[in-house]
């Protein structure tokens, strides 16, 4: 009886490893398969943006582009493994980053990105707004935007 | 007929008079938070004399808003823009039965570049790391701030005998140096606040016009400082030159205040005396811990009476440790020193004041922030003070 039930448990331990194990690897690979591109309004004077100068940025360090015009930041609202990976790329956490961002707005020091619903929504807004830049998932990017940077 | 004629021109022509200005207040962004809270006050004075100790005892408890801060910020074209802070501070309180409103910022901004930035207009200068930032009071986990910066406490401690609390031009900005950045920031404005008023610095009362500045005396500072982006990490030495009206004896300091044989006015008035200022904070972010400190003294270039044993020089400084549990629940111990000034070393609050506590806080939501903090306050002297406080407050931004 004693041996079944340790039988049955160390089966069940296993199982719960292999599923976990197929689970975590499976999410792991969906994750990673998700490039994310750096996108900017059309007319954007940069052609290629490094990872620092994404950060300035996002950081709101940054607050007009090379030529002058001013930078307008859009964000979907919510998590997503897209917006983990962004910042994981720069080093910092999107936490982190809403703590930042409220510092310097209110200190007048910067406005936090726009928020808007969906990523549908995102490619719209940066098609249509000069100075625009956002992050999406690299599939979802079209011909209305540039592309600056592709992170995979 | 008419009547209906001047009617029609009358909305045409307001249409085209209001689209403009719909035009303008779009960019318009108006935001802001307020903290209300809830505390228990025990205080215990005790008075050593030649026939013993008396101990006075005293609590006190209470409710109330305090503070709550309404931000006008708007974009004027690519590189300028305004912003505006109202501050409303103990508004409502039950004890008190008295609160206060202020315009605590008001500002236009000239970005440049990163490196070179004009801000003009009424501002909170850039000193150490929380001159700036001590209103923000979402930002803050605390609910009882650092002594100098907290401003509950306003009518009992003169915060602006430690810090710069207006500039009315600032030069400022950063420069990227590897991996990090420069920041510098240099302001002016007039010295203290006591410099303006009707009576001029001979003591003569009526001596300028509703409105004018009769303030002789300007302020300049600064502080340069290294960071990174993200700001996880910031470092710098800050550092201000005035003078410090000693003309007027009628304002206390927090050493002094409420305690017997103190208080300022039995220095005798000493002239304008030429006042430094020097601050050096450090703030930084490792795994889940979260530090900040600071320390600013105070010098002063004073021609005191022969018989005066004290001193106006003052010390602050205070030590801040933080870790987050999770993204949402967080918690801290703090530590905080002020010496003000010492009329004569032998009375109580000459050996300053000390504060240390502890408190916990959890974000209900972005926006909502729920409070609890201990902090007990206690002089360093024979005839000890000390004050038992437990804060329990909410944090809202709108």
């Amino acid at each position: 009886m004693n041996i079944t039930t340790k039988k049955i448990i160390s089966l069940n331990a296993a199982s719960i490893l292999i599923v976990g194990l197929f689970f975590f690897t499976a999410s792991s690979a969906s994750m990673f398969a998700q490039s994310v591109a750096v996108i900017a309004h059309k007319s954007s004077s940069a052609q290629t943006l490094e990872a620092d100068k994404i950060l300035d940025i996002y950081t709101l360090n940054t607050r007009n582009w090379a030529d002058g015009s001013k930078i307008t930041v859009f964000e979907v609202k919510g998590d997503s493994p897209i917006k983990s990976r962004f910042y994981a790329s720069l080093n910092t956490a999107f936490t982190e980053m809403q703590k930042l961002w409220l510092k310097k707005q209110f200190s007048g020091k910067g406005l936090p990105p726009i928020a808007v619903n969906s990523e549908q929504e995102l490619l719209e807004k940066v098609a249509n707004t000069p100075g625009a830049i956002a992050y999406v998932n690299a599939e979802s990017v079209n011909k209305n935007v540039k592309v600056l940077a592709t992170i995979k | 007929m008419k009547l209906f004629q001047r009617t029609f021109w009358v909305l045409l022509l307001s249409c085209f008079l209001v689209k403009p200005a719909f035009a303008q207040l779009e960019d318009l962004r108006i935001y802001g938070y307020m903290q209300v809270l809830g505390y228990n006050q025990r205080t215990e004075n005790v008075i050593t004399t030649p026939r013993g100790t008396i101990t006075n005892t005293a609590e006190r408890n209470t409710f109330s808003l305090q503070q709550m801060n309404i931000f006008l910020s708007k974009p004027l074209g690519d590189y300028f823009s305004a912003f505006v802070n109202l501050e409303f501070s103990l508004s409502y309180a039950s004890q008190r039965g008295w609160g206060s409103f202020s315009v605590e910022e008001a500002w236009a901004n000239y970005a440049n570049s990163e490196a070179l930035n004009v801000k003009a207009g009424l501002l909170l200068p850039t000193f150490n790391n929380l001159n700036e930032l001590k209103n923000r009071t979402p930002l803050l986990p605390y609910l009882f701030r650092p002594f100098v910066y907290e401003t509950s406490i306003a009518s009992l401690l003169n915060a602006e005998d430690f810090l710069p609390e207006r500039a009315f031009l600032q030069v400022y900005g950063s420069l990227p140096i590897g991996g990090m950045r420069f920041d510098y920031a240099l302001h002016t404005g007039n010295s203290e606040t006591s410099y303006i008023a009707s009576r001029n610095t001979a003591g003569q009362a009526g001596g300028g016009l509703t409105g004018e500045d009769t303030s002789p005396f300007k302020s300049v500072g600064g502080r340069i400082g290294v960071r990174n982006a993200a700001e996880t990490f910031k470092v710098g030495v800050s550092g201000t030159y005035d003078r410090d009206k000693r003309t007027d004896t009628t304002f206390g300091t927090f050493a002094a205040a409420g305690l017997p044989g103190v208080r300022r006015e039995f220095l005798a008035p000493i002239g304008d005396v030429p006042r430094v200022r020097v601050g050096a904070d450090l703030s930084f972010s490792v795994a889940n811990f979260e530090f900040e400190g600071e320390y600013i003294g105070v010098f002063h270039d004073a021609k005191y009476p022969t018989n005066f044993r004290g001193t106006l020089d003052k010390t602050f400084y205070y030590g801040h440790l933080l870790y987050n549990f999770t993204d949402k629940f967080f918690a801290y111990g703090n530590y905080n020193y002020l010496k003000g000034d010492v009329i004569n070393p032998d009375d109580a609050g000459a050996g300053g004041l000390e504060a240390f506590g502890g408190g916990a806080g959890y974000r209900i939501t972005d926006g909502l922030v729920a409070k609890a903090q201990y902090q007990r306050i206690q002089s360093r002297s024979t005839n000890a003070i000390t004050i038992n406080f437990i804060y329990l407050g909410l944090s809202v931004i709108f």
